[in-house]
Formats: C-alpha cells, sequence, structure tokens
C-alpha cells in the first residue's frame, strides 16, 4: 500500500510488473493440457460454420472492426471481415451520386425529388434511371398494318408504292407505344370505340410519315428523289379521306405531361375524334422548314433518345430491329401518345415532329412521372445513409493528431438537405476535421424544420 | 527460426493440422500470457489466444519467415486483444492475482516478505492490475507492452503501427493516469481503514 506512494511516483514499472507476474500465477495448472486441440477445434469450428476471419468475441455485438490492424505478414485479402463496410454500397451510392448530377444539371426543377428518390435506396434510382423492362407489355404487332388498305383510292400513285414503307413504320408503332411502361398508359374512352378504325388509319399515317421522314433523314441528300416520296407519303397520309386524323396534334400531345391530359384517351380515340372536324392540312405545309430542320431534329432527336431511354430501352432490348426502325418505334410512340385537347389544329406536321423528337416537354413527360412527394422528416436510414457517405472522411480524421476514441458531431440539416451547422465534442484540429467531413453530408429534402442529430465517428488508427 | 519451426510451417501450410498443433503448443503458454496481459482475465484471454492462433492458421500462407515466428504470433495476439478491448460491451472481468495471503505471489522477492506484507501486496497488486484495465485499450496495451512485456517504443511502434513519439507519449500518459487513479484508490482504502480503527 505504501509502495504505490511513495515519492508520489504511484505505481512504478516494477509494481506493474510485479502485479502482471502475479496474474501470470493464476493460469491454473494444467490449463494448457488440452489448449491445441481446442484452439484446432474453434479452427474446425469457424470453418465449417463460414464464420473465418470473425471473433466469436465479434460476434453478435453488431459492431464491425474497422479498427482491425493489418496483420505483419500476414494476407489481408483473406479477412472477410473486413470486407464489411465495402458490401458495393458505396459504388451504388457513388452511381447515385453520379447520376443525380447529372440529371440535376439537365432539370434543376426536379432535383429535389430526385434526391430524395436517390438517396432512399438504390431500388428507387432504378426505378427513376432504369425502369423495369417487365413493366412493358409484350410486342404486338397490331393488326394496323391492314389498315391502310382503308385507305380510298384517291391515294397518289407514287404514294402506294412507299405503302410498306408506311406497313413498317404502321408496325414500329404498337411496338414502341407498349414499350413504354405501364404507368404512362391510359384507359381508353369507351365512347369513341366506332371510331377506332378510323383511328387506327390516322395512327398509321402519322406513323408512316414519321417513318418516311426518318429513312429520308437518313439517306442523305445523296438520294435527291427520295425526299420529294417521303412527302408524297406524308401528304398523302394527312389527306385520307375518312381519317384526316390531324397527325401534329395527336403527336402534340405527346409534349404534353400525363398532369395536363386529364381528359386522356388513347391515341387511336384521339385521332378519330379529331377526324370529322379537323381540316385537312395543306400538303406542301412545313416542306420547306423540314429541309432546314433536317440537322436540328437529327440532334435533338438523338437528345431526346438519351434522355428518354428509360422508357426506349425495355423495348430495344425486346424487339431488336435497324436503327431505323428503332427510330421510327419512338416517334411512332410519340405521335401515338394521347391528345387532351385540339390546340394542335392547323400545326403543321414539321412543328409537330419537332416536338416529339426534340421537344423540349418530352423527355420532362417522363421525368416528371415518378416525382414524389419531400419526406416529411428524416429517419435512421437517411442518417445512416448520409454519414455512411461521409464516415471514411470522417475516420481518416484519426490521422491528424492520431487522436483516437470518440468525435461526436452535432450537425443540423436544412430541409433542403444540406447540413447547415456542425460542432463536435472534440476541439483542435481533429474536430474540425470531422466536422469538415460531416458539412459534406448530403440528406434528402424534406418538409419540415431544420433538424438536429448527432453522429459519433470511432477515431482508431 | 529454427528448423523444426520451418518445417512445422510448410507441413501446416499444406494442411498438417498435427503439424499446427506441435505449432501451437510450442507457443501457447507465451501467446496466452500476452493475451492475459492486455485483457488481464483468463475468459478473455483464452478467447483472445484461440482466435490468435486460428488467425495465424489462416494467415500462415502469408507469414513470409523473415521474422521470428513468436514475433509475428506476438503481433496478431496483440491485435486480436485489442481488437477485442475496443469491441466489448461489457466491463472488463478481473481476476484477483493473489488474494491467498497462504500462497506468495510469483514475485522475485517473495521470500522477503512478511505474511501481512502479502495482503497488503495482493491488494495493491490487484488496485495495480484493475486501473490498468480502467485505462483506455490503446493505452492499456502500450503500458503493458512497454513495462510488462519490456519491448522497446521501436519494437511496440512497429507492432502498433504508430510512431514511436505516439508510443513515448502514450505510456508516458498511461503513467499518469495510473498514477492519479491507483493514488485515489489506495487514498480511499487508506480512509476506510482509519475509520474502521
Amino acid at each position: 500500500m505504501n509502495r504505490s506512494r511513495s515519492g508520489d511516483e504511484g505505481p512504478d514499472d516494477r509494481l506493474i510488473t510485479e502485479a502482471y507476474a502475479a496474474l501470470d500465477g493464476t493460469i491454473p495448472d494444467g490449463y494448457f493440457d488440452d489448449f491445441s486441440s481446442r484452439v484446432l477445434a474453434r479452427l474446425d469450428e469457424t470453418q465449417e460454420s463460414g464464420m473465418e476471419g470473425r471473433s466469436d468475441l465479434a460476434r453478435g455485438s453488431g459492431v464491425t472492426r474497422p479498427d482491425e490492424a493489418p496483420l505483419a505478414g500476414a494476407t489481408p485479402p483473406a479477412e472477410p471481415a473486413k470486407r464489411e463496410e465495402h458490401s458495393g454500397l458505396h459504388e451504388i451510392k457513388a452511381l447515385a451520386s453520379n447520376t443525380r448530377r447529372r440529371l440535376s444539371q439537365r432539370i434543376s426543377s426536379q432535383q429535389e425529388a430526385e434526391d430524395s428518390l436517390l438517396v432512399a435506396s438504390s431500388g428507387s434510382f432504378k426505378s427513376v434511371a432504369l425502369p423495369d423492362p417487365s413493366a412493358a407489355k409484350p410486342m404486338s404487332v397490331a393488326p394496323l398494318a391492314a389498315t391502310p388498305a382503308a385507305a380510298p383510292a384517291a391515294e397518289p400513285a407514287r404514294a402506294r408504292e412507299e405503302r410498306r414503307d408506311a406497313q413498317v413504320a404502321a408496325e414500329a408503332a404498337p411496338v414502341a407505344a407498349t414499350a413504354e411502361p405501364a404507368r404512362f398508359r391510359v384507359p381508353p374512352k369507351p365512347s369513341s370505340a366506332p371510331w377506332r378504325p378510323l383511328g387506327g388509319v390516322a395512327t398509321v399515317a402519322a406513323a408512316a410519315a414519321v417513318a418516311v421522314f426518318v429513312f429520308g433523314v437518313g439517306r442523305g441528300g445523296g438520294e435527291g428523289a427520295e425526299p420529294d416520296s417521303t412527302l408524297a407519303l406524308a401528304e398523302t397520309a394527312e389527306v385520307a379521306p375518312g381519317a384526316p386524323a390531324d397527325p401534329p396534334a395527336a403527336s402534340g400531345a405527346a409534349a404534353v405531361p400525363p398532369a395536363a391530359s386529364a381528359p386522356a384517351v388513347t391515341a387511336l380515340d384521339s385521332a378519330a375524334a379529331e377526324a370529322e372536324p379537323a381540316p385537312a392540312p395543306e400538303p406542301g405545309e412545313g416542306r420547306a422548314d423540314r429541309a432546314d430542320d433536317d440537322g436540328r431534329r437529327a440532334r435533338e432527336s438523338s437528345r431526346s433518345a438519351r434522355t428518354a431511354r428509360a422508357e426506349a430501352r425495355p423495348s430495344k432490348d425486346e424487339a431488336p430491329k435497324a436503327d431505323e426502325v428503332a427510330t421510327e418505334k419512338k416517334d411512332a410512340d410519340k405521335a401515338a401518345k394521347p391528345q387532351p385537347s385540339a390546340s394542335g389544329e392547323g400545326q403543321d406536321l414539321e412543328d409537330v415532329l419537332n416536338q416529339v423528337t426534340g421537344g423540349v416537354d418530352a423527355p420532362k413527360e417522363t421525368e416528371e412521372e415518378p416525382k414524389k412527394p419531400a419526406k416529411k422528416e428524416l429517419d435512421r436510414r437517411d442518417v445512416a445513409n448520409a454519414m455512411g457517405g461521409v464516415r471514411g472522411e470522417a475516420l481518416k480524421c484519426y490521422s491528424v493528431e492520431q487522436y483516437q476514441g470518440t468525435v461526436t458531431a452535432r450537425f443540423t440539416v436544412e430541409p433542403s438537405g444540406k447540413v447547415s451547422e456542425v460542432s463536435t465534442d472534440k476541439k483542435g484540429p481533429t474536430g474540425a476535421c470531422v466536422a469538415k467531413a460531416v458539412k459534406k453530408a448530403r440528406f434528402p429534402a424534406f418538409d419540415g424544420a431544420p433538424t438536429s442529430f448527432t453522429y459519433p465517428f470511432l477515431l482508431a488508427e | 527460426m529454427s528448423e523444426d519451426d520451418q518445417r512445422l510451417i510448410a507441413s501446416a501450410r499444406g494442411g498438417d493440422r498435427a503439424a499446427f498443433g506441435e505449432l501451437v503448443r510450442r507457443y501457447q503458454r507465451r501467446v496466452y500470457a500476452a493475451a492475459l496481459h492486455i485483457t488481464g482475465n483468463h475468459s478473455d484471454a483464452d478467447d483472445v489466444a484461440q482466435e490468435s492462433f486460428v488467425k495465424a492458421y489462416r494467415h500462415l500462407a502469408g507469414f513470409d519467415g523473415r521474422s521470428d515466428l513468436f514475433t509475428w504470433l506476438y503481433r496478431i495476439t496483440v491485435n486480436t486483444a485489442l481488437n477485442h478491448l475496443r469491441s466489448r460491451k461489457r466491463a472488463d472481468r478481473l481476476v484477483r492475482p493473489s488474494d491467498d495471503p497462504d500462497g506468495p505471489p510469483d514475485t522475485a522477492d517473495a521470500t522477503q516478505r512478511t505474511p501481512r506484507e502479502w495482503v497488503e501486496i495482493a491488494h495493491e497488486l490487484r488496485t495495480v492490475i484493475e486501473k490498468v484495465c480502467e485505462l483506455s485499450p490503446v493505452l492499456r496495451v502500450t503500458l503493458v507492452l512497454a513495462t510488462v512485456e519490456q519491448l522497446p517504443y521501436k519494437e511496440i511502434a512497429a507492432i502498433l503501427e504508430v510512431p514511436e513519439g505516439t508510443v513515448a507519449w502514450r505510456v508516458n500518459e498511461a503513467r499518469r493516469q495510473l498514477r492519479q487513479e491507483v493514488a485515489a484508490a489506495t487514498d480511499a482504502a487508506a480512509r476506510a481503514d482509519e475509520e474502521i480503527a
């Protein structure tokens, strides 16, 4: 008793040595007789249970072991426990982050909804950017291929020669239409059933016009006769008696967001509804514009294809065809969109095609659909997700002062999802380093007042 | 490293459990002692020692033989024990090193003490170990390596993979905290004795 206080030195090294020597003396006799057999049994047990690398001491504790120091001469990849925090989640997060940034650059108004979706889970992210192909209905070639026969004999001869191409486009139209996820599908209006045949003709005409346009663009200027025949077919389709469906109006509806298409009808019904009152457009109308806008349309079409690939991908996968046919399908699909009003009356086909292939609103329509209301409040998963993104950087703060211990960060999350205020219980460079890392955390946007959280980081070597 | 060790290692790498069992028997006492010194109780020391050998077996292929086998085993043991201390939620259990006044502890000057001194020393040693076990894991391990195992700072730094300066700071800090805690404990014990008297 007196020894520890002699000279106010406290327990010197000799006393510590004595204490531990005494501790050694408490090892029971015969303890090591079967120690090696117990080790081998444990080795068998760990190998059989597939729990290699995990100490029984750590089992069930729910605590990962980032502090497991590398063993000298050991083979690090053989440690499954070290992979617990590298299960690929960070890669998914990185992918989500990249996609979020890309989408935010394109559609800034959607950022909050995207944030919420992307941060929520990788599954939500998938539904935003990569719709489940199963959502698309199987490809079906409608009997529309035969409907052009209903077109009157007044059809010009040159256009009749192109009918085969029109049929190809007509086949493409339902394919593209069915490739769209079911959530964009609207129920048909029962009262419009009698107009279906006429609507079919109108759809075929619109699809044929789009297809021939695409063909004309794709073949380039080397074939001078092609544009004329293309125009002839388009015009013929438009002026088909009994089916003067207004393709501009029909396809113009594709640019209207679903929210605006409350009185939604199918493309066929829409076309039929417009058939009688809609006057046939002038045959030559828009021809000059068409030539001028060919290049722009091609570029815009490409952009539209990129932004709408979430919808286009399943159909491409299911019905791999030539590039022309794929483009036809997409355009025909757009043209077959429902038409809520007669706002498109009098529009030139070229304008409609511009809207369809390069319309600014077209991709918005597909991306507004999954918009969800913001969260009311953040939950544990949100905090865990956000902190998981910065945890690695925070843990690196150990190296600043080689401080080992828990640093608890207190921070406030704004409704926008950004961290506004951060403080730590550890002062100095280490605390500042952790605070800096936490500041970078991003939460999903939520409705409500700024919320404060505390989150501990265990710093260790 | 002896030729016997090399032969046993080669056999164990080939899956010979008996050879590995022989290696365990050779080093079990030293490995267990290291585990006991760090954990402070037999139950945890048993777990740590066994786990250390299991890890050693699994990583035997990575042992390049440049260092002594025990040095390698010792590092595994220290790291395993350190991990154990960090992950353990429960309080350290402490065995009483020498409660039996009739049985003198295994110390160098045991024969020079009176029976009453044995009681005091036993209590004092208990207090020291108890307070060592209350130190943070890194301070505890560093202090044990420096004072009990008497390893040079350079080697401790290599085992714990920290700079030597950090080792020195930890040892000094551990001593300071230990001195403070033991003094407080002995003062409390002295006051209790006075009240009884």
